[in-house]
């Protein structure tokens, strides 16, 4: 332990009677505040499920018509495409960072600062999972870029829409005990825009069903990179096309 | 009905048990997030509702702690991220600068715990963790939502600041 970190250690603890107190009245409004958060998302489950039941009537003849089977992923899908293909009516819906709750199907964007706002940022890592599936979070997909650092790609070649990309499968690894991607199997997309490498990494828990992972390459195939005046230069848009998604 | 006021009873005293076992270490979580009692109150009690209230702990009691813990985190992000739109649009309405923190209680005057206040929030979260709650780098990697290296890299960034703050600062 070096004399900086004890000297963290130390100011935490002196500063620790300085923490409010537990108050009991506390539980009441807690428990008030739970019980009109659990009505208000048993009514959200509700008219959810109403929802999905018209949709499933309405869209079974159709389904069952077309013979449609599990996307199969036989190449790495499209990676970005270079040019803002946003129509100006779209990016007027264009959203930040999913939230940690559960957000709508719509088009979403990362631009290297969603999860800090401060002057002092260093997170430039966006995660996102499909947290309201069933199973919770079985797969996950993540964005990293350090804003004008170019590092090197570890997969093999692939040209993608018109941008020199990389991409490769691998079973996580990262030689730090406990890291919660170990073992985990991974697929890497690696690609250099404007001055920055972008790596994107989707994750999959075991036994994650087909349907999910096909969701997942969809996102990532939707991302398209749109000109910004930012720590990047530009920022990337990708379409979530349902609302299971979350950042939490 | 005797059956539904009992359920709702039992169900009150499981929140109850919850929150009176939770409640002291998230408040001073809170506390060392946002340097303001008040406000870690409110964070905590924000935080408790969102968690109970959304189910997801019923299904993995265990984590309850953890679930807490990151949204507090989540939460104090949050709240952050919209005070400085706020400040922002004030501060152009007003074709003012935007304000600065006051400074002037006896507890700023601990150069450290100012400069620890001053870091980014995340960065924050990540020392508390580790260096006053003393969770493994996997535990404190799972509350704030990211990979053991990125906790790492925040923690290096944390220290960084600190050390180049306090240097600057000098004796």
């Amino acid at each position: 332990m070096n004399d900086l970190e004890t000297q963290i250690r130390d100011t935490l603890r002196r500063h620790e009677d300085e923490a409010p107190l537990f108050d009991a009245s506390d539980v009441r409004r807690a428990s008030m505040g739970t019980r009109r958060r659990q009505m208000v998302n048993l009514t959200a489950v509700g008219i959810g499920t109403v929802v999905v039941v018209i949709g499933l009537v309405a869209g079974l003849g159709g389904i069952l018509r077309a013979d449609l089977g599990p996307t199969v992923l036989d190449q790495p899908p499209s990676v970005v495409n270079p040019e803002p293909s946003v129509s100006p009516s779209v990016a007027g819906e264009v959203r930040g960072w999913p939230d940690l709750d559960r957000n709508p199907a719509g088009t979403y964007s990362w631009d290297g600062s969603a999860c800090d706002p401060s002057p002092r940022n260093s997170c430039n890592v966006g995660f996102m999972h499909n947290g309201y599936k069933p199973g919770s979070g079985d797969v996950n997909i993540m964005f990293e870029g350090e804003p004008g650092q170019l590092i090197p790609h570890k997969g093999k070649a692939s040209t993608v829409d018109g941008l020199e990309g990389t991409y490769r499968r691998f079973i996580g690894d990262y030689h730090s005990p406990g890291n919660w991607m170990n073992g985990l199997p991974i697929e890497e997309w690696m690609v250099d825009i404007k001055g920055t490498t972008i790596t994107i990494h989707l994750i999959a828990k075991p036994g994650a069903p087909e349907t999910e992972l096909a969701e997942a390459h969809e996102i990532i195939s939707s991302l398209r990179a749109e000109p910004r005046h930012n720590d990047l230069g530009f920022r990337l848009l990708f379409t979530l096309a349902t609302n299971t998604w979350d950042s939490g | 009905m005797r059956a539904t006021v009992t359920s709702d009873d039992s169900a009150t005293s499981r929140l109850e048990d919850v929150y009176v076992r939770h409640a002291p270490a998230a408040l001073r979580l809170a506390y060392f997030l946002s340097g303001d009692p008040e406000g870690a109150r409110d964070l905590v009690q924000d935080a408790v509702v969102q968690v109970a209230g959304r189910f997801r702990y019923l299904r993995q009691p265990d984590s309850f702690d953890v679930y807490l813990r990151r949204t507090i985190i989540n939460l104090h992000t949050s709240q952050l991220r919209r005070r400085k739109v706020e400040r922002a649009f004030l501060a152009r309405e007003a074709a003012l600068p935007l304000p600065v923190a006051a400074d002037e209680s006896p507890e700023m005057r601990d150069e450290m715990w100012r400069e620890i206040l001053g870091l980014a929030p995340r960065q924050r979260a990540a020392i508390v963790l580790r260096f006053y709650e003393d969770l493994s780098e996997q535990e404190s990697a799972e509350i704030l939502g990211c990979s053991v290296g990125a906790l790492n890299q925040l923690v290096a960034r944390a220290m960084s600041n600190l050390r180049t703050s306090v240097e600057e600062e000098g004796p």
